[in-house]
């Protein structure tokens, strides 16, 4: 776990694209706040070996939010419940609940409806947001950082040392 | 489109894939094995292995080899064991959730076989072994049974105090003081000398009577004196038997009462051990009744063995909301079905006693869905002790609330060799052969079940395993069982399942009830015998003694009769004797009064001539 927090904050300040970084926090939501066997997560596993998403802030990603669904759990309970009995879906969730595929998915369960509409919602913020935030990084704080004076003295020190070398 | 598209990431997720469904088609029986295996033990509760499992991809057939479940109760054998199940899914209906079997086969099952090695689940806690009710049961208690100890006869009449001994002593002392008394009258009038007297003054009288006229005459006055004494001689006569026949009256009297006090003492006697009024309880509740409630109470076990896998009426449990799993929210179905329904299943059994055949119909997690009840119907011919079997159920549950379970049972010809009835000492009876027929109807419905059955037992044979120890009412019981050689059962129960009332009537009773009266009737009419010879034969002396005695006052009385007429003979001769000479001479007497008168007449002519 550690070695992943050292390779993303490496990742962070790397020449990686940013929209694969934020790409890959994006479905790592699917991931992390549905029930991990769902028929989704296939189609979320395609797009992280098709596209080029970074795998590793993926799966950094799936365990923070993983952690997160726990607390949340209660909240896509509810969305999902209020969606499923929304009354002008209805008929539209009796097809599918008729039809064998739409079944596979599990769409009728609350938590899973529940999370994957979370998860869709917040998908295009958490995309912009988290593009925001690694541009910001990379533009300023990593300067910031290298130009501390805590940094300086750091480097010089056999933990720093430590660090990078695990890190490698 | 490289910049987006990652070409090794499409080759990794297309082998994955590859691999994932290869491997589920190569690995699915192995997987399906262990998901069948880790459910169905989890549902039953302790392990069900499954040796194979055979997948054909078309059309989907699975065939599982040699399945064995464990009894939970008794972790070392196997609740049933199936040879072979073979059945096709639709694998869209898997998809939706449903588990459809249009037909299903289960050959070679086997109930209660012995494992080789544990079904306890290793995690769970010491299974808890159901009481004895389903093995050999221990000693019943003993019945309580009325006792026919009839009292000693000998000890019975030496304590019991009797009429007849008390009268025979006090005809005894009477006899003997009336012959005291009959011997001093008899003295009195046949005194030999005084009789002799009479003789000879009656000779005396007869010589003179012969006579000259002065003896003739003489002989009449001692005529009419010995008259005179034997007509007092006569008074005493009869004085003495007035006297007897008083006597013999009151002796008569007493003799009568002493000779019917014998019979009045065993009437007493019988009375009082009021040999009268036994008769015997309800002896099939007795006999059969525990009987028929361990058969009842084995129904009971193998029903609440499948009871959990038979839809209920139980409402609906409320989905409780389990963190991460969710609740799975239910859209109306444009064809409704049940999650699991079996149309029709074909069975064949092997048990110790024959192979079994028959199907199951409409096995339904949802009867309300399928309307239709679930049926079973299984049935054996031919069997290694019986003719056949048959199991009829059904079991409705399509109405919520009004649910029912129905099930008859038939056996035909079920030979019974050595058959233990009764396990209790008091009555230790065996049925040594018999053949029966069996039918028998149960219905389950809102927690109270009800049944009816009916056993008829032909060409029977009933025998005591240890006829010693038994006391003589159930030595005659025992007796009269051996005289029955057919009788039915009807059992009845009603109640809920924990708590059955189990009822049992028979004909046996009324059969059991005559044989007992008749044997009771022998042993009453023995013993009533038994008592009469011995009442007898203990006043047998005694009532002769009383009959010399009173024979010997008859004699005295017939002496005193002889001696009577010889006296009245005696009396009739000497007034005919009186008689006739005082005739004789008054003949005479007339003859010399006429010849005198003549000779005065002729004198007195004679004179009158003159003048």
């Amino acid at each position: 776990m550690f070695t992943q927090i050292i390779k993303f904050i490496r990742l962070l300040g790397s020449e990686t694209e940013p929209f694969q970084i934020s790409m890959a926090f994006g479905l790592a939501m699917f991931i992390g706040f549905t029930p991990l066997f769902s028929a989704h997560n296939l189609l979320i596993i395609f797009l992280l070996l098709v596209l080029r998403i970074n795998i590793a802030a993926f799966i950094l990603a799936t365990v923070v939010f993983s952690g997160f669904a726990y607390l949340l759990d209660p909240l896509f309970n509810q969305v999902g419940h209020s969606i499923l009995m929304s009354p002008g879906l209805k008929e539209t969730f009796t097809e599918m609940y008729n039809s064998s595929w739409w079944r596979v998915t599990h769409f009728n369960n609350t938590v899973v409806m529940g999370g994957f509409v979370v998860s869709l919602v917040a998908l295009i913020p958490m995309v912009i947001v988290f593009n925001i935030i690694i541009n910001r990084y990379r533009k300023h704080f990593i300067q910031y950082v290298k130009n501390s004076k805590l940094f300086k003295f750091m480097q010089n020190s056999k933990i720093f040392a430590r660090l990078v070398s695990v890190a490698n | 489109m490289r910049k987006y598209i990652r070409i090794p990431g499409l080759i990794i997720f297309v082998s994955l894939a590859t691999l994932i469904i290869g491997g589920a088609i190569f690995f699915a029986g192995p997987l399906i094995k262990n998901i069948a295996e880790s459910n169905l033990t989890d549902a039953n509760g302790a392990k069900v292995d499954i040796e194979d499992v055979i997948i054909k991809w078309s059309p989907f057939t699975l065939t599982l080899k040699n399945i064995e479940v464990a009894d939970k109760q008794n972790p070392m054998k196997n609740l049933v064991q199936i040879a072979e199940t073979s059945f096709s899914l639709s694998i869209p209906d898997l998809f939706l959730s449903k588990v459809i079997i249009e037909e299903i086969s289960v050959l070679g099952i086997k109930p209660d076989a012995s494992r080789k090695t544990s079904g306890i689940i290793e995690h769970e806690a010491i299974v808890e072994k159901e009481s004895a009710a389903d093995g050999d049961s221990t000693e019943e208690a003993a019945f309580k049974m009325p006792d026919l100890a009839l009292p000693d006869i000998k000890q019975l009449l030496q304590v019991e105090p009797l009429k007849s001994t008390a009268l025979f002593k006090d005809l005894n002392t009477d006899l003997d003081n009336t012959n005291a008394s009959w011997d001093t009258i008899d003295a009195q009038i046949n005194d030999a000398a005084r009789w002799k007297s009479y003789d000879d003054k009656y000779r005396q009288i007869q010589q003179g009577f012969k006579g000259n006229t002065q003896q003739k005459l003489a002989a009449i006055k001692s005529a009419k004196e010995l008259s005179s004494e034997l007509k007092n001689e006569g008074k005493q006569f009869n004085e003495a038997q007035s006297t007897f026949k008083s006597d013999l009256n009151r002796l008569e009297t007493g003799f009568k009462k002493a000779k019917a006090a014998p019979v009045e003492d065993y009437q007493h006697l019988k009375n009082k051990i009021n040999l009268d009024n036994m008769s015997p309880e309800n002896i099939s509740q007795m006999v059969f009744g525990p009987q028929v409630a361990e058969y009842v109470a084995l129904a009971r076990k193998w029903y609440a063995r499948i009871e959990p896998y038979l839809a209920d009426d139980e409402a609906v449990e409320e989905t409780v909301l389990e963190r991460s799993k969710g609740i799975d929210v239910q859209f109306k179905e444009y064809n409704p079905r049940p999650d699991y329904f079996i149309r029709l299943a074909k069975i064949e059994a092997h048990t110790p006693r024959g192979q079994f055949v028959g199907s199951v119909t409409d096995v339904s997690s949802d009867q309300s869905i399928n309307k239709k009840p679930m049926r079973l119907l299984l049935s054996a011919k031919g069997m290694n002790d019986r003719k056949a079997e048959e199991v009829e159920a059904e079991f409705n549950y399509i109405v919520s609330g009004k649910g029912f379970t129905k099930i008859d049972y038939l056996i035909e010809q079920q030979q019974i060799n050595d058959f233990k009835v009764s396990k209790s000492s008091s009555l230790p009876l065996v049925m040594q052969k018999s053949s029966m027929d069996m039918s028998f109807s149960s219905m389950l419905k809102d927690g109270r079940i009800d049944g009816a059955g009916r056993f008829d037992f032909s060409d029977v044979t009933f025998v005591s395993s240890n006829k010693k120890k038994l006391s003589s009412f159930n030595t005659m019981l025992v007796e009269s069982f051996s005289e029955i050689d057919q009788f039915d059962i009807r059992p009845k129960f009603s109640g809920s399942l924990r708590d059955l009332k189990v009822g049992v009537k028979s004909n046996i009773d009324n059969q059991l009830g005559d044989q007992l009266k008749i044997k009771f009737d022998q042993k009453k009419k023995q013993y009533e015998a038994d008592l009469k010879a011995a009442i007898a034969e203990k006043y047998k002396e005694p009532l002769a003694k009383i009959e010399a005695k009173r024979n010997k006052l008859t004699s005295i009385k017939n002496k005193v009769a002889s001696k009577q007429n010889e006296l009245k003979e005696k009396l009739a001769s000497l007034k005919q004797s009186i008689s006739s000479q005082a005739d004789a001479q008054k003949k005479k007497l007339d003859e010399k009064k006429k010849a005198q008168q003549d000779k005065l007449k002729d004198k007195l002519k004679k004179k009158l001539k003159l003048f």
